[in-house]
């Protein structure tokens, strides 16, 4: 690696070329493949330029001493490896991306470059589980993204792999760095070719017009020139611009799935050879407009779509690409003056590292705060805007954005996780996950769409027989027709992207969706059904008041209470740890969620938690004082087997937007209800706050299940919202639920939905963007049923010509995929300004309460 | 009429040439974002300025 030692503020030269030229054939100099198309990863090593196919290739190599390592150390190159795939069973370089579950079972993320419909989706995965040992493949429309569970005991991954792209799909291991660059190229390909297919068009269609606008024709030796003119324009857009569609409907062939890439190269080949026929020997029809147009405005739509998908619409996509994919690491961090700053990719940090953020960046990892203090900016993780302060061996994620640090202006973090590992990491492959589960709506979709081409064909063959019979001459023009007219695209594109932009906007306010069936139960919520603790209050209660019941002192009291709670995650419980310094340690603690927790301190045996929990240790009846606290406040009881101890008075705040929300939900039409765990007075209490009528208090997790399970059974579509910790068993009932304040343990809730964020008020803008999601993916199958009804019997009959065709069908497939970025809008901007007004209310209300 | 044949090859090269131009534009990058450098004015930048 050849950094410099120049201080960390200065600019450094950057020892990896990422460049975009490349030559014919050239392999990876570490695993022995063939470099993909638009990666161009250079680093110089003795007099000549080592080349790698990814940055994990790269990494890899770097922590080679005898590669490039050492730069100065002669050392032999790696020598190229026989078989190229069996590098992927190398478990080196298989560390980093592959989970083990246990021995019998791995899982890896994939990019699957290739993937256009849903019939690549059907090939892939009926191919793949057909494998020994695959336990399950599942590929992701939009995004190109894979997961794939194997076992490594009967099956190599690198066999996996070669056998995708036997199907003629190139699938690597997930790596952000490679993605972001294929993405890149990707993108800009798409640009040029949709640019080239525009501007012939228009060329094409000047020449074209001479021909409509005069009555009688123009003269011969013109028309001979403008149709040999717009030959040679069409030509580039046949075999440059169409070429994806070539290039699918050949694999579709291969495979013997046709997808919708067969019918329209079809059309595209079948109408521009007749007319280039016609302009060869010098009669006939021409339709260079119409290849030209169609081939324009199905490359618009597909651009559209590829925009959607790279700039927001893959919430996964949109979170990853927020990682940066280089970082400063501080070499030698210890002496001021000795520190040497390198540049180095993030795949290649490891924990302990220390790297430097400079305000405006992004950090790249998750880890601690080194030295001084910073302000940082969450808001992707979170959805707050709000910034947040850290300081010194404070925690920060990969993902914030820094704005300013102190002391110098930078901010050093110790490397504590990277990629994947990272929170942010974790956030994507929960949702990479997430949109491979699909609505009821988007599974018949696909399943249409598998048999649609298939049919189409079938039909275009049918009507070039009968029209042999009718009129030979216009075979052509009617058989294209019917290949180009028909739009399964709602099907195949715009549902994927309605769901994919759904929960994009949803991530970006910090409501993750875990799972993609969710969004669909959340817009047919008709009940939301709220746990207390942590949910609609804020969480941070504290303690506000301890009377002793017995001789022990207050103090001792406190220790007690808070050796018990040792650990606990339980905002109660951290509320006494926080009131007390641990003097003493428990043993033989055992939890009971929802009640409290029995335990031993100093040899005698005490309970904590609710009154009627500690009671069963002594079967005293409560002391006067338990009915002297207010309504309002938590009362945590704590008992020996002689009596009571004392009573711990704690109290809450309402969460901001909690009293929105609920008469927002109202107004919707969902009936809100509160099942709390807490006391019925308490519950009560906050339900009257906020203007919940139905209300139990009391209620523990097992009672909460069946009353869940009674809505159900009167046909009730239910939302739980909890905390996740103790309602476990209620959430899993719930036709979906909600985890609050998504904690460090954001896969193990087992939620279908977690909110990231502080603000409850965004859960009803939620609802809505759930329900437009779901009436737009209606609105768009009912209009690709509805034009293809239409269009089709049209073009069969001959009444519509090519171009015509091509137009219809291009005008519907970008309406479709425009309709569901609507779903992109963010219009909550002011309900969001009108939130924060108005929060301050039930705080001031409490405060007034608490004195 | 005559024109005729000698605007429209032109035409046909002038639309060659103006690919070449945004294929230069395209793989230099100058399409890749289109929001963000219009907002980096807006920036703070507290670097000297003078060769990076």
């Amino acid at each position: 690696m050849s950094g410099t030692s120049s201080p960390a503020s200065a600019s450094l030269p950057n020892p990896i070329e990422i460049g975009a030229g490349s030559r014919a054939d050239p392999r990876c100099d570490l695993c022995g493949l063939p470099l993909p198309l638009g990666v161009d990863i250079r680093v110089p090593y003795v007099g000549k330029t080592l080349r790698y196919c990814c940055h994990g290739c790269l990494a890899l190599a770097q922590l080679r001493p005898q590669s490039i390592g050492a730069q100065d150390a002669a050392g032999e190159t790696p020598p190229a490896i026989a078989d190229p795939w069996a590098t992927f069973d190398d478990p080196a370089r298989q560390q980093g991306w592959v989970v083990h579950a246990n021995a019998h079972r791995a899982e890896v993320a994939l990019v699957v470059a290739g993937v256009h419909c849903a019939a690549c989706v059907a090939t892939i995965k009926s191919r793949i589980r057909a494998l020994d040992g695959v336990h399950d493949i599942d590929v992701q429309l939009p995004g190109d993204r894979a997961r794939l569970a194997w076992d490594p005991a009967r099956q190599r991954l690198g066999a996996i792999l070669e056998a995708i792209a036997k199907l003629g799909y190139r699938a690597a291991p997930v790596d952000a760095l490679a993605a972001a660059a294929t993405r890149k190229q990707e993108a800009r390909r798409a640009l040029f070719r949709l640019f080239v297919a525009g501007f012939a068009m228009m060329q094409v269609m000047m020449y074209a017009i001479p021909a409509y606008v005069t009555d009688d024709g123009i003269a011969a030796e013109h028309a001979v020139l403008l149709r040999w003119a717009s030959l040679v324009l069409s030509l580039p857009v046949v075999l440059y611009s169409a070429l994806p569609f070539f290039a699918g409907a050949w694999r579709d062939l291969r495979n013997g799935r046709p997808g919708m890439d067969v019918p329209v190269a079809l059309g595209i080949g079948t109408a521009f050879a007749a007319s280039a026929w016609a302009t060869w020997v010098g009669h006939g029809e021409v339709y260079f407009d119409s290849v030209t147009m169609f081939v324009f405005f199905l490359l618009a739509s597909r651009y559209f779509e590829l925009r959607a998908r790279q700039s927001a619409s893959g919430a996964a996509e949109a979170l990853a690409r927020q990682q940066p994919e280089i970082a400063v690491r501080l070499v030698n961090e210890g002496a001021e003056h000795g520190a040497r700053a390198q540049t180095v990719p993030v795949a290649a940090l490891r924990v302990g590292d220390c790297v430097v953020v400079k305000p405006g960046e992004v950090v790249p990892v998750d880890g601690r705060v080194v030295r001084g203090h910073a302000t940082l900016s969450e808001s992707l993780l979170t959805g707050e805007a709000a910034p947040v302060a850290r300081s010194e061996g404070a925690p920060v994620l990969a993902g914030s954005t820094l704005y300013a640090a102190e002391p110098g202006g930078r901010l050093l973090v110790a490397v504590e996780a990277t990629g994947e590992e990272t929170r942010l990491g974790e956030m994507v492959r929960l949702l990479d996950r997430a949109l491979l589960d699909k609505p009821r709506l988007a599974l018949i979709a696909d399943r249409v769409a598998v048999w649609f081409a298939g049919g189409l064909l079938l039909l275009a063959a049918l009507t070039a027989v009968v029209w042999s019979l009718i009129d030979p001459s216009r075979i052509i023009a009617v058989t294209v027709a019917v290949l180009v007219v028909s739009c399964p695209c709602a099907l195949s594109l715009a549902t994927p992207s309605a769901l994919a932009a759904a929960t994009g906007v949803l991530a970006r306010r910090g409501l993750l969706v875990l799972r993609g069936r969710a969004l669909e139960t959340l817009a047919r919520a008709t009940h939301l059904v709220f746990d207390k603790t942590g949910t609609l209050t804020s969480g941070k209660i504290a303690l506000q008041r301890v009377v002793a019941l017995r001789d022990t002192p207050v103090q001792r009291c406190t220790e007690i209470a808070a050796a018990l709670e040792a650990g606990t995650q339980h905002p109660a419980g951290q509320a006494i740890r926080r009131a007390a310094m641990p003097a003493v340690a428990a043993d033989n603690v055992v939890r009971t969620p929802g009640l409290g927790v029995d335990g031993w301190v100093a040899g005698r045996r005490y309970r904590l938690g609710q009154p009627a929990f500690a009671a069963e240790l002594h079967g005293k009846p409560a002391p006067s004082s338990f009915a002297e606290v207010r309504s309002d406040h938590t009362l945590v009881a704590l008992a020996d087997t002689e009596g009571w101890v004392a009573l711990f008075v704690l109290a809450d705040s309402l969460r901001p937007g909690a009293r929105e929300l609920v008469s927002d939900l109202q107004s919707l039409g969902i009936e809100v209800l509160l099942l709390s765990g807490d006391r019925p007075g308490t519950a009560h209490y906050w339900a009257a706050q906020l203007g919940i009528d139905t209300v139990e208090g009391g209620a523990s997790p097992l009672r909460k299940r069946e009353a869940i399970q009674d809505l159900q059974r009167k046909g009730a579509v239910v939302v739980m919202v909890g905390d996740g910790a103790n309602d476990t068993a209620a959430l899993g009932v719930a036709h979906a639920s909600i985890a609050v304040g998504g904690g460090a343990r954001l896969a193990q809730q087992g939620a279908d939905m977690v909110w990231l964020g502080d603000d409850l008020g965004h859960l009803d803008w939620a609802i809505h963007k759930a329900r437009q999601a779901m009436r737009i993916i209606r609105q768009n199958l009912w209009w690709a049923f509805g034009y293809n009804m239409t269009a089709i019997p049209l073009a069969v009959t001959g009444l519509i010509g090519p171009w015509i065709a091509g137009l219809g069908m291009s005008m519907s497939s970008l309406l479709v995929v425009l309709n569901a970025l609507r779903l992109l809008r963010d219009r909550g901007e002011t309900h969001q300004a009108s939130r924060t007004v108005a929060s301050p209310v039930p705080r001031d209300e409490l405060a007034g309460n608490n004195t | 009429m005559e024109t005729l044949y000698l605007l429209i090859p032109l035409s046909v090269v002038l639309v060659f040439l103006i690919g070449a131009v945004f294929w230069w534009g395209i793989s230099h990058g100058q399409f890749d974002d289109l929001e963000r450098p219009g907002k980096q004015i807006l920036d703070d930048d507290d670097r000297p300025a003078g060769p990076r």
